[in-house]
């Protein structure tokens, strides 16, 4: 007998075992029904590659006035040599005012002789328009971009008279004398030699100031670029789409307030499908079916989705319910317990609908708008004072009223599917 | 004796294995919200529309049950079968009538249907089904079921979600309140402008009335598919 309930202990401690692990067991297979939230986060297909080039116009801070003192009447240059070289220049007008004239001067030369020197000479001449004595002219030349170069020369003269010296390399500054001659032009003649081939092409730059007052060598002022952009902004590469993945926040459920009531809620709400059956429900219906679906889907924060899909199991269809003569629709809402598993929603088969409102049927849209309401599971509002909102539980002949949602059918649904 | 442990040891094993099998078959409790969409009607909507106008007392309530012919849900169904074959829990409580105000009827008691109930551990939530107290008396505005859970238990009535519960003389509803014999009088004061009833219609049932959980009358089970 000792032997016996010996055994019975030893077997039972066994069974103890065994089922704590097969306990165990359970409630690991079953812990994936608490999934942690979908922490999706926004990704973006095509980030938009933007770029922004700016051109601005660097103006001087002159204020131009019509030119009274100096006139440039004319203006020549040339290049007299040959016929193995070439030689070509630009003047470029910068500023002008009654009493000074600025210009950029670019002179170039290319020598493609293999054997011996050549000669260059390049005359620029400029007609000041100042005949009279008495008027002193100051001059300013300073090089902006050139080279050191051997035996080049650059010579002012005035009236075809070469009163001054040639210029000191690489820049200088004359005071032209105001007496005994009229100052009407004014020229520039750069000119080199060269003893032994180059080819290569040699560009010089100057600046030349010509002013009929003195100290000209430093501006008056100093040119503030005015930053003034000319091109407005033209993104070089949009992006074609953006693929935006919502992060839906955890669902809530058995939640209350001011006119609205829910019960338990979806685990994974931003693609809830659903589907008509067509073999029961008319084709014209479809657009207020889908126009319903719409309005709760472009709730505002909320990531709630509700979409079409025919092969969904959650129906909407025609058919016999309970309490035909009171009631017209009904939505059975599955859930274990808090988390919904399905949807239905059946249309009473004895009651009249039409697509456009009439007094003597039900509006499909107004009806389904509600119903899909209890597919977020809102419950119908009884409440006295709240009988405007979509949730309220009667429907008569001809209301349309449901179809727009009021602010408690927006709060409810933010708050269950945030 | 180590004959006699592994003897045991196996029995046991046997035992539990069983239970945990008989446990990992059992399925998850089925619970079912309904949401209806009522008609608003007024009172007088309700006196042309209803087949029987009755006053009565709530004596005894059936235990609720699938609609299905046993009343009890298949051992393989789950919430896509028990959705697709718009299976539903309903409840039938008997009122025994003291008086009946519209509805040529000499039964002395009727069957009425609220829809929702708790078979085992399935539950059916019915928004705004109605609630009756034990032993109170109401008027009623009785419609006679021909929807789904007629096929499988015929003949029972259904109210409205508010009736008129009888107190100290006064009909009262959620959002109504009459004398009693103002009540009455109004709506018998109806009847008598509208126009004759056909005695053909509102159809009474003619099986004897059964309780729910016996054997249905109709064979016909619920197949409708959408």
């Amino acid at each position: 007998m000792k032997q016996m309930i010996a055994d019975i202990k030893t077997t039972s401690l066994l069974m103890v075992f065994l089922l704590l692990f097969l306990s165990r067991t359970r409630t690991v297979s079953s812990a994936f029904l608490a999934q942690d939230p979908p922490t999706s986060t926004p990704t973006s297909t095509s980030s938009p590659t933007l770029t922004f080039t700016p051109t601005y116009t660097a103006t001087p801070t002159f204020t131009p006035t019509p030119l009274t003192g100096l006139t440039l009447a004319s203006t020549t240059y040339g290049c007299t040599s040959g016929p193995y070289i070439t030689c070509s220049a630009s003047v470029v007008t910068t500023h002008t005012d009654p009493y000074r004239w600025d210009f950029d001067i670019t002179y170039t030369y290319g020598d493609n002789r293999t054997n011996m020197g050549s000669n260059f000479t390049y005359k620029i001449k400029f007609n000041t328009g100042v005949y009279y004595s008495g008027v002193p002219i100051w001059w300013n030349m300073y090089p902006i971009t050139n080279e050191v170069m051997p035996n080049r020369k650059i010579d002012i003269y005035y009236s075809g008279v070469s009163d001054l010296a040639s210029m000191d390399y690489p820049s200088g500054t004359w005071t032209v004398p105001g007496q005994p001659y009229p100052y009407n032009d004014f020229t520039v003649v750069f000119s080199r030699t060269t003893t032994a081939p180059e080819i290569l092409v040699r560009t010089d730059k100057w600046h030349l100031t010509l002013a009929t007052y003195p100290n000209v060598a430093t501006p008056t002022n100093t040119p503030t670029p005015t930053f003034t952009p000319t091109k407005t902004f033209t993104p070089t590469s949009m992006p074609t789409s953006i693929t935006y993945t919502p992060v839906p926040g955890t669902p809530q459920n058995n939640g209350s307030g001011a006119c609205w009531i829910s019960g338990a809620s979806w685990l994974v709400y931003n693609d809830i499908e659903y589907s008509i059956d067509s073999a029961t429900i008319p084709e014209s219906w479809i657009p207020s079916i889908q126009n319903a679906a719409l309005t709760w889907t472009n709730i505002t924060p909320s990531q709630f989705t509700l979409s079409q899909d025919q092969e969904s199991p959650r129906f909407i269809d025609l058919g016999p319910i309970d309490k035909s003569a009171l009631y017209i629709a009904l939505t059975s809402v599955y859930a274990s317990p808090n988390v919904i598993t399905n949807v239905t929603t059946t249309f009473d088969e004895d009651d009249n609908f039409d697509v456009p409102p009439a007094s003597n049927s039900y509006h499909v849209q107004n009806v389904m708008t509600h119903e899909f309401g209890h597919w977020l599971k809102l419950d119908d509002i009884y409440e006295t004072g709240c009988g405007d909102v979509t949730m309220w539980h009667g429907i008569s002949y001809g209301e349309t009223k449901k179809v727009t949602l009021e602010l408690a059918d927006i709060t409810g649904a933010n708050w269950q599917y945030p | 004796m180590k004959k006699n442990v592994l003897l045991y040891a196996i029995i046991g094993i046997v035992i539990v294995v069983g239970i945990g099998f008989q446990k990992q078959h059992a399925r998850e409790p089925i619970t079912i919200t309904v949401y209806a969409s009522e008609a608003e009607l007024s009172t007088n909507d309700l006196i042309a529309m209803a087949d029987v106008i009755a006053i009565g007392d709530f004596i005894e309530t059936y235990p609720s049950r699938w609609s299905t012919l046993n009343g009890m849900l298949p051992e393989n169904s789950t919430l896509e079968t028990v959705s697709r074959q718009r299976l539903s829990i309903f409840t039938d409580s008997s009122f025994r009538v003291s008086q009946y105000i519209k509805g040529n009827s000499q039964k002395h008691a009727l069957l009425v249907r609220t829809m929702g109930g708790q078979v085992g551990e399935d539950r059916m939530i019915f928004s705004g089904s109605p609630t009756y107290e034990f032993g109170k008396t109401y008027l009623l505005f009785l419609f006679l079921e021909t929807g789904p859970t007629a096929k499988v238990v015929p003949g029972a009535y259904y109210g409205t979600s508010s009736p008129y519960q009888i107190i100290d003389g006064k009909a009262i509803s959620i959002d109504d309140e009459w004398l009693l014999e103002d009540l009455i009088a109004y709506i018998e004061k109806s009847l008598s402008s509208e126009t004759p009833v056909s005695t053909e219609s509102p159809a009474f049932p003619t099986e004897t009335l059964l309780p729910p959980t016996e054997t249905p009358i109709s064979t016909e089970a619920s197949t409708a598919t959408p």
